[in-house]
């Protein structure tokens, strides 16, 4: 019975959703058999339907003009449509193998709990979007963020943020100590490990955003140096499904960490602050779980968010 | 287990038979498979490619599935109130578990005749 079992992923990233609300596909009618994709139109099967003939196909004429009407409204340029999540090519720099894809556009995080050899990992998945950074106490009661994760680390001396560090465009800090690094310019996000990348200046210059961490994974592999010693990790991960947060349920050190990463098939890992609980995030349900993380007086601190998209 | 459907991807293989399950709601770009015993299950494929997969795997026997709007995929077996006023589809399990949708009247309206046609034509698929 079966046919298929792997997916390709070339057939997520052409895939497009034609269906309207309105229509109804039955699956697996045979090509042939299919009118118009399989959207069943309502069949003469006595003369007392047709009323309901003509009135599903002075609906299906509604619907089109509808659609008529959606595409020539629509803002061009816009990629934060739900059936949008398209990832682009890696794109390759000098220095780094950095992977970019597009923001999604809409509102939740899916969680899932998941073991990989010995190591138990909690993953959150943001169900669409605008990736930011905050600095500062994050605002719990800002009922648009849907994610926030503490981003670069604090030196403990002065307070500064370790690391480059670009807010809307503006300059918070420099230092390349760590390589990896994390790019929002526009509605792309890129995941790399370099000392010098060009998405820094491109962050400045397009009022994106930018911050250093440990690189834990790289191009599928180990990424760079980390510390030894244990702690409840974190890490920001793309993989070919997507962008997500990685959490570790146990204190491991960075290398095991990186190493169920790479066995669960993430392709690009920068760290985040770990250590403590997630911040805050949105389940599907609407259920907001916020974190009662006290907050570092003095010390700067910065968040990743997710925003909903109004 | 005569119809299964197996989604897998590079960290995660998903498998179920057919009859079990209710309906594939859309998430964004995740789809819920829910399970007539209660159970959710997140899988990371958008809803249209999951439900192309879907009538792929299930050939000829993939019309036991019918996508309803761009939200629901439901499996017909279950369809337990089409209300088209309310805009109502729910759909109930043997075992009690319900799964509500709000659909469009003209996307219901379908539904109802698909399920009628198939009625008339000689009784409900064959599940088993």
């Amino acid at each position: 019975m079966r046919k298929e079992v792997a997916m390709m992923p070339d057939r997520m990233k052409n895939y497009v959703d034609t269906m309207s609300d309105d229509d109804v596909l039955i699956l697996g009618i045979p090509e042939e058999e299919e009118t118009t994709k399989g959207i069943i139109s309502p069949p003469p099967k006595k003369k007392r339907n047709i009323w309901a003939i003509c009135s599903i196909a002075l609906m299906g004429v509604i619907g089109i003009i509808s659609i008529g009407l959606f595409c020539v409204h629509r803002p061009m340029g816009n990629n934060n449509s739900r059936d949008n999540y398209v990832l682009s090519d890696s794109v390759h720099t000098e220095n780094s193998k950095d992977i970019i894809l597009e923001n999604c556009g809409f509102s939740y995080v899916a969680t899932k709990d998941t073991i990989i050899g010995k190591t138990a990992l909690k993953l959150f998945w943001p169900m669409g979007g605008s990736i930011k950074l905050h600095v500062g106490e994050l605002p719990k009661n800002n009922l648009s963020i849907i994610l926030a994760a503490r981003a670069a680390d604090y030196r403990a001396d002065n307070g500064e943020i370790v690391g480059a560090f670009v807010q809307e465009g503006e300059l918070r800090a420099r230092g390349n100590s760590k390589l990896g690094f994390c790019a929002v310019i526009g509605n792309e996000v890129i995941l790399g490990m370099s000392k010098e990348t060009p998405f820094f200046e491109r962050a400045v210059e397009r009022s994106g955003y930018f911050f250093r961490q440990y690189a834990l994974v790289h191009d599928g592999a180990q990424g760079e140096q980390t510390p030894k010693g244990q702690s409840i990790r974190r890490a920001l991960c793309y993989s070919g499904e997507g962008l997500f947060i990685a959490e570790s349920r146990e204190r491991i050190s960075y290398h095991d960490f990186s190493e169920a990463l790479i066995r669960m098939g993430v392709q690009e890992a920068i760290a985040l602050v770990g250590s403590k609980e997630m911040a805050l995030y949105e389940d599907v349900y609407g259920t907001r779980h916020v974190a009662d993380l006290p907050h570092d007086k003095g010390m700067t601190e910065s968040y990743i968010v997710w925003v909903k998209d109004l | 287990m005569r119809h299964e459907i197996i989604i897998s991807n590079t960290t995660e293989l998903f498998r179920v038979s057919a009859d079990d399950v209710m309906a594939f709601r859309a998430r964004g770009n995740y789809t819920v498979a829910v399970l007539n015993d209660g159970q959710e299950h997140v899988l990371s494929y958008q809803l249209g490619l999951l439900s192309e997969i879907v009538g792929e795997q299930l050939g000829a026997d993939g019309d036991l599935f019918i996508r309803v709007g761009r939200s629901i995929t439901i499996n017909r077996e279950y369809v337990f109130i089409i209300n088209l006023p309310e805009r109502k589809l729910e759909l109930r399990s043997p075992q009690g578990k319900k799964v509500s949708e709000t659909i469009s009247k003209e996307a219901l309206a379908k539904l109802k005749m698909i399920i009628e046609l198939k009625n008339e034509k000689g009784g409900s698929h064959d599940a088993g």
